[in-house]
């Protein structure tokens, strides 16, 4: 597997996981921002980190450019995401979106030759 | 909730009528009593300030700084009074403390009714329910600030109501209800019920209101109550009563007001709780601001009770001392909060103190057997009215030492509000009148700070008495006061009443009261709104002073350093803690006494503006709040009654 395509991944993950959380921070009482707009907003904005990380991971045939517009929001998405759960004091989507972010770094700077061979 | 009054049969009634009234409160069945120490004059838990002398001072020592931080919660309930104000009720506000007494947790729901809680589980001993008015009256919320607790010196074994819980309603109805078994005391005003609003004169323009639990001293009660100042030049006025726990019978009443200037004014009433020396049997009020609030040109004689601190023998209602802290007041500066008594060591020397914080930020300290200053008071200059018919004080009394809780100026104007307001803030700063501490209110809008909302407010401070350590939280709010011509007023409010305005019948003028904020609601002021602040009373040497709470909009916390705005007050330990609520962001925290670090924060389901109760039952600690909230800082109400405590 590529290191770009782990990198994907990971955001895909890392969206994934967020948007469960942030459910459940929604929902659930005793956390400060269950029902609250800002817990509202991060839902929907990891779902749509889930949804542009999954589309990159596996259309292959798109083109350069809608690919380069997925990823440059894929960036926003994440930064602000991360900069929401910062102020909702949710720590855990914060370190969420830092793996998110690592993974799209590591798409973006990965050699588009290079693969990984996992050692066996 | 059925809104039916408490005693509407009229006199006459047959006994077995009465009776079925007088029966009809009592909800739950009842225990047997449980034995339980009498409270001595000293004991904490038993009133709405943990003791007479107001000291929120709790000698709990098994949660420290160094566990403090493994807190869980112990126990939770929900009293299910609670309402936002969308439906046929206005919003509820919940600022009871809790009492421990009795081996029971007591205490009072917006809705009048009085829980009895079992201390370790917050299973319900009893509920009482007055089935009292549930409209707004005095006040645009329904409100209480907890109950009061009084104990027979002398039980007589096997007779009921030895010990007494008292609650006051909206329309100032004060149901006394056996303590152990939560029926009415039918020795008690008229079938357990005292109807405050008997005595209420010489204008009685409107229902006075018992929110503030009474204050309880051997066997007399000392009822004041909560009116509105703002609605008209005559208002009844601000009469303090004495009254017999165990029959209501009148004692005797105090006026702060004199006879003669009835006519032009009213209130100066004693709408917060009081403190009591029992050493020297002095009862201590903080007396309120006259009618109408914000125009003083028809009150211009001398009235040195109001807007004041005053000592009072408990046994008489006889003057001893008095001190005015605010001249003349024109901007709501109401003494707010039940002086502090701590005898406190300065210059080698112990001195019996009384610490009396209030709206404007002062905290004057002074000899509470003589009212003489242990700091220096001095009258500074202020700035004169420019309004046709008003005569401000030439100057105020002002204290350095301790350092007020608020700046001398106002913070000046945020630039994040200001650029989101594209320059409304900075325009607004620039057209209002701003000369300083006690601008009066002008026809052109005063910028005030600190506004009415404080400063320090109704919670006051506590101290830790073996060292003179002194904690208190203060609010950083800037509002504009802007009077109206009565045409202008009129002309304004033909369709409805906007929220800030209010009428001031009687007198010249109207007025209008804002928040100082942009379209989007940020203050347009500089943070931090909110700050705990620390301070040695023997030197009166500020310790500390943190940014306290936080802000949350949408869900979103604001920075910390902006601190929020707070309503509720602390409670300091002899393990060296500080546990409060009190801030807008429905937290409650455990803060260092010595440093003022934050070492532990739970979550509520609302703004715990309250007093924290801190008691021990069974070998174990806990720390009780309230979590019900309060419009003046955001529309979110709760009606959470939350217990934490170490871990087994």
């Amino acid at each position: 597997m590529k290191i770009a395509d782990i990198g994907t991944w990971a955001m895909a993950v890392a969206a994934l996981a967020s948007l469960a959380l942030s459910a459940v921070n929604y929902v659930a009482p005793d956390n400060g921002i269950h029902g609250a707009a800002g817990a509202l907003l991060v839902i929907v904005s990891s779902a749509l980190i889930l949804v542009g990380a999954v589309l990159l991971a596996v259309d292959r045939s798109a083109s350069r450019a809608l690919t380069a517009t997925v990823a440059v929001l894929l960036l926003l998405g994440i930064l602000g995401t991360g900069l929401a759960a910062y102020f909702l004091e949710a720590d855990m989507l914060v370190a969420l979106m830092v793996v998110a972010m690592a993974g799209w770094l590591g798409r973006a700077l990965a050699p588009r030759t290079q693969n990984w061979e996992p050692v066996t | 909730m059925m809104q039916v009054r408490a005693v509407p049969l009229a006199i006459g009634c047959v006994a077995a009528a009465c009776m079925a009234v007088a029966a009809r409160g009592a909800v739950t069945a009842t225990k047997a009593p449980v034995p339980a120490p009498a409270p001595d004059q000293y004991q904490t838990g038993a009133t709405f300030n943990y003791d007479l002398r107001a000291q929120k001072f709790a000698g709990a020592t098994q949660i420290t700084p160094a566990n403090v931080g493994t807190l869980t919660r112990a126990w939770q309930m929900h009293t299910g009074d609670v309402s936002d104000g969308s439906g046929k009720l206005p919003a509820s506000v919940w600022s009871a403390t809790p009492l421990f007494v009795n081996n029971t947790l007591y205490v009072s729901t917006p809705f009048y009714r009085i829980l009895a809680l079992a201390p370790d589980t917050g299973v319900i001993k009893w509920s009482y329910d007055p089935r009292s008015l549930l409209t707004a009256e005095t006040q645009p919320d329904l409100k209480t600030r907890g109950v009061a607790y009084w104990q027979a010196a002398s039980p007589v074994a096997g007779s009921a109501c030895q010990k007494i819980v008292y609650v006051g309603t909206m329309d100032a109805k004060l149901h006394a209800v056996d303590a152990d078994r939560g029926t009415p005391c039918a020795g008690f005003g008229r079938d357990g019920v005292l109807d405050v609003n008997q005595w209420n004169g010489p204008h009685a323009k409107w229902k006075l209101s018992v929110l503030q639990p009474p204050t309880v001293y051997k066997d007399t009660l000392f009822i004041g109550w909560a009116g509105k100042d703002w609605a008209f030049a005559e208002a009844p006025a601000g009469t303090v009563f004495a009254v017999d726990a165990r029959t209501g019978a009148l004692k005797w009443t105090f006026h702060a007001l004199p006879d003669d200037i009835a006519s032009e004014t009213g209130t100066a009433n004693v709408w917060a709780s009081m403190s009591v020396d029992p050493d020297h049997g002095l009862l201590y009020l903080p007396v309120s601001s006259p009618s109408p609030n914000f125009y003083g040109g028809a009150r211009r004689a001398p009235l040195p009770l109001v807007t004041a601190v005053v000592a009072l023998n408990a046994d008489t209602g006889a003057l001893v001392w008095s001190r005015q802290l605010v001249h003349h007041d024109l901007w709501d500066y109401d003494t707010n909060s039940a002086p502090v008594l701590v005898d406190i060591t300065k210059d080698g020397k112990t001195i019996p103190a009384l610490v009396q914080s209030g709206k404007q930020g002062f905290i004057f300290v002074l000899n509470r057997l003589t009212g003489e200053p242990i700091f220096p008071i001095t009258e500074t200059p202020v700035p004169a009215s420019d309004v046709a018919g008003e005569q401000a004080a030439p100057t105020q009394p002002e204290t350095a030492v301790p350092a007020p809780t608020v700046p001398d100026t106002w913070p000046g104007v945020s630039t994040l509000a200001d650029i989101v307001s594209l320059g409304y803030c900075s325009r607004e700063a620039g057209r209002l009148r701003y000369d300083g501490r006690f601008t009066p209110p002008s026809l052109r809008g005063t910028l005030t700070y600190p506004a009415t909302a404080g400063g320090v407010e109704w919670g006051g401070g506590a101290v830790d008495p073996r060292t003179g350590t002194y904690v208190v939280n203060s609010s950083s709010v800037v509002q504009t006061y802007q009077l109206l011509t009565r045409a202008d007023y009129d002309a304004r409010t033909r369709n409805g009443t906007p929220a800030g305005y209010f009428p001031m019948t009687g007198s010249p003028y109207g007025y209008v009261q804002q928040n100082f904020v942009n379209w989007l609601g940020m203050p347009c002021w500089k943070p931090p709104y909110g700050t705990l602040s620390s301070y040695d009373l023997g030197t009166g040497r500020l310790l500390w002073r943190e940014p306290f709470g936080e802000v949350q909009k949408w869900g979103f916390y604001m920075p910390r350093s902006w601190g929020s705005v707070t309503i509720g007050a602390p409670v300091v330990t002899a393990s060296g803690l500080i546990f409060i609520g009190a801030s807008m962001d429905s937290r409650v925290r455990a803060i260092d006494l010595k440093s003022g670090a934050v070492l532990w924060t739970g979550q509520v389901d609302a703004p715990a503006v309250s007093i924290p109760m801190l008691y021990e039952y069974g070998g174990r600690e806990y720390v009780a709040f309230t979590a019900g909230g309060n419009s003046i800082l955001e529309p979110k109400v709760g009606d959470q009654l939350v217990a934490f405590a170490l871990p087994n």
